[in-house]
């Protein structure tokens, strides 16, 4: 039977986790899944992971800069 | 008193016109309809923390549902002093777009 699991694959779960950076991301992590759930229903499974990927990426990009802003 | 960026002035009106549907999700989408693009979940997510730390903003959590993970949600009303604010914004763009015509003479 196809695997018809519509959640964020768990590797990339886990990096949004590490990435996101925050003590309570529970309500985050929720948000996440129902965009990914939306863009998974509307465009499909790839456009939906290219989506967490591109997240994940920004996620950094965004502490990084926050970092380096914070220490100046 | 701290002056709003573009940004946070946008995701506030979100705010506003979303009423007690206002979270990440739902405001990700008011703004892609008003500006016409889609804004990263942490770019949100970074100007959403500064407005409840600046005052801007309270926040309340809501029932979680299956979609999202049996996770809750997380709301966000205005405060009095993003009322104040933003009818401040409001009251310099009214004057200063005031008799505006298109197409702009040249001076």
């Amino acid at each position: 039977m196809k695997n018809k699991n519509r959640n964020i694959p768990k590797v990339f779960s886990l990096l949004l986790s590490f990435v996101t950076f925050e003590s309570d991301i529970s309500h985050l992590r929720g948000d996440y899944e129902e965009i990914y759930l939306s863009i998974y229903e509307k465009e499909g499974r790839t456009r939906a992971v290219l989506w967490v990927l591109k997240q994940i990426f920004k996620s950094v990009i965004v502490y990084l800069s926050e970092s380096i802003i914070w220490s100046v | 008193m701290k002056s709003l960026s573009k940004q946070e002035e946008q995701i506030l009106l979100s705010i506003y016109h979303l009423q007690e549907e206002a979270y990440l999700v739902n405001i990700r989408e008011k703004l892609k309809e008003m500006t016409g693009r889609y804004l990263d979940v942490s770019t949100i997510n970074k100007s959403l923390k500064r407005l409840q730390r600046d005052d801007f903003l309270d926040s309340y959590s809501g029932d979680p549902t299956p979609v999202r993970g049996g996770r809750a949600i997380k709301y966000y009303k205005l405060t009095n002093r993003a009322s104040e604010e933003l009818k401040e914004i409001k009251s310099v763009y009214e004057k200063m777009w005031e008799n505006v015509i298109f197409p702009l003479k040249n001076s």
